[in-house]
């Protein structure tokens, strides 16, 4: 593939939006930040996606116009936690097509505790009619549940997510852009209150307001300061399983192999991930998925690898630590991985980084997420 | 609170599902007969202790049990029940609930 992400932007992050700001002016925000490390003008934006649980009734073409911008490709993305990867290969397709020549991604939302509770309960119509009246509280009890499978079937104590947990705590302490970024204890998170048993309250995201963007668009149009970002790969699945089996696997593990291959380069290759993470459990079932974990030992990768920071996972601090600002948890990852990728992720910089994989997973239909997809990103020299 | 949960199974395959589906995915018909199941067996379960944008929350117990027609459902439970807990089940306006197997 040819296009390439020349520029990152993100606005916000933060628990309690200021008078005045809004999901909208986040997502502006966002986009006028990616525009300009872009080392674009805003008229040479020809293309945009957009994705946010909270702009309606606007759409995409609302926004176009608040955002003053006319354009020849227009997306609007619906997949959650895996629109960013969605939204990411639509935009590599339309550029290398000749659809567009220069495309801003963007999700973002502040929906505030209150908005999430009201997003999560008509989530659709299956949460909506039969599993909301239940009073479970948005996706915190049917994690719970698959956690405590994921525990069971690999051996996993509460510590190992603890580790991992905490591991991304200590990432975010480099991130400026993180929302909490204070040292965690292992004693402060065995102690922490429980949300969902076995679920504590740092194993769920924190919600926060903002919006992260990034710019695809050819090599050439890259400015001097970073060098540009290429997405060697990038592979999804939806579906795949009718919800029907225990959600351990994910639909990666039949897009992997695809992925590795069209990338050419093997898993051990990667120098960093950035996996969604809206649990623990989560990012370890997408990291076995992508068969980042030697022998299914997923304790030990917890513990050892993650865990002891051997292998950078997250180096945003992740959603658990840099919080979800709704849309925008789909492409917090992707906006890290360019970062690393660029060597501007001053106080967290892996050394060296070269190769990235990216994940998004998301939209629960009715027992755990049906949309994921990866992509293996590479420095371009 | 009715007896049994409703499902909707396929005329040509068997299947039955939970929720209702539109094309059967095993077989890409779309021919639906009502159908019902009543026993399950609980296999994991959780208690939902803080609610988003709640200030007054009971904790509620949630569980994921497997019918005896082979859908895995999410069911309400009244009480606290253990993994491996034989239940009837019911249908609470389209809500399933889960009860002991008396
Ligand atoms: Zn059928």
């Amino acid at each position: 593939m040819n296009a390439v992400v020349i520029g990152t932007g993100e606005a916000g992050y933060t628990r309690h939006p200021e008078p005045g700001q809004s999901g909208h002016t986040f997502l502006r925000d966002a986009i006028m930040a990616a525009v300009k490390d872009a080392g674009l003008k805003h008229s040479d934006i020809d293309g945009l996606a957009i994705s946010s649980f909270g702009i309606e009734p606007d759409k995409s073409i609302d926004m176009a116009w608040r955002l003053g911008m006319s354009l020849k490709w227009l997306l609007q993305d619906t997949n959650g936690g895996a629109s960013g990867i969605n939204m990411l290969g639509h935009a590599v397709r339309g550029v290398e097509a000749g659809a567009a020549s220069a495309i801003v991604v963007v999700g973002g939302d502040a929906l505030g505790g209150e908005g999430f509770a009201k997003l999560t309960a008509n989530y659709n119509r299956a949460i909506r009619d039969h599993v909301s009246p239940l009073g479970h509280s948005g996706p915190n009890s049917l994690f719970s549940m698959l956690t405590q499978r994921q525990m069971k079937a690999f051996g996993i104590e509460r510590q190992d997510y603890g580790q991992m947990v905490i591991a991304q705590r200590a990432w975010a302490a480099g991130n400026p852009g993180a929302l909490y970024r204070k040292p965690l204890t292992m004693d402060e998170y065995m102690n922490a209150g429980m949300v969902c048993d076995p679920l504590c309250r740092y194993d769920c995201v924190p919600t926060a307001a903002g919006a992260s963007a990034i710019v695809v668009s050819t090599a050439d149009r890259c400015p001097p300061h970073h060098l540009p970002v290429r997405v060697r790969a990038l592979k999804q699945s939806f579906n795949y399983d009718n919800q029907e089996g225990d959600g351990l696997k994910t639909g990666l593990s039949k897009v992997a192999s695809d992925l590795w291959s069209a990338a050419g380069v093997q898993p051990e290759d990667v120098g960093l991930a950035a996996i969604y993470d809206d649990y623990p459990a989560m990012v370890l079932a997408q990291l076995n998925d992508l068969k980042l974990i030697p022998g299914n030992d997923l304790a030990r990768f917890a513990r050892v690898d993650i865990g002891e920071r051997r292998f950078p996972v997250n180096t945003s601090g992740g959603l658990l630590s840099a919080g979800q600002a709704g849309a925008a948890g789909g492409m917090n990852g992707t906006v890290e991985a360019v970062r690393q990728l660029q060597h501007v992720a001053h106080g967290r910089q892996v050394p060296d980084a070269r190769l990235a994989v990216v994940s998004g997973y998301g939209m629960v239909l009715y027992r755990y997420g049906a949309c994921v997809g990866a992509a293996v990103l590479e420095r371009a020299q | 609170m009715k007896p049994g949960l409703p499902l909707t199974r396929c005329a040509d395959c068997g299947a039955g599902y939970f929720p209702a589906r539109l094309i059967c995915p095993r077989c890409g018909n779309a021919n639906w007969r009502r159908d019902e199941v009543h026993d399950g067996v609980v296999e994991q379960t959780t208690i939902v202790r803080h609610a988003a944008g709640q200030t007054e929350w009971k904790p509620r117990h949630i569980a994921s049990v497997r019918t005896a027609d082979g859908q895995l459902i999410v069911a309400g439970l009244e009480e606290p029940l253990p993994e491996a807990t034989k239940v009837k089940l019911f249908d609470n306006d389209g809500s399933p609930i889960a009860r002991r197997n008396a």
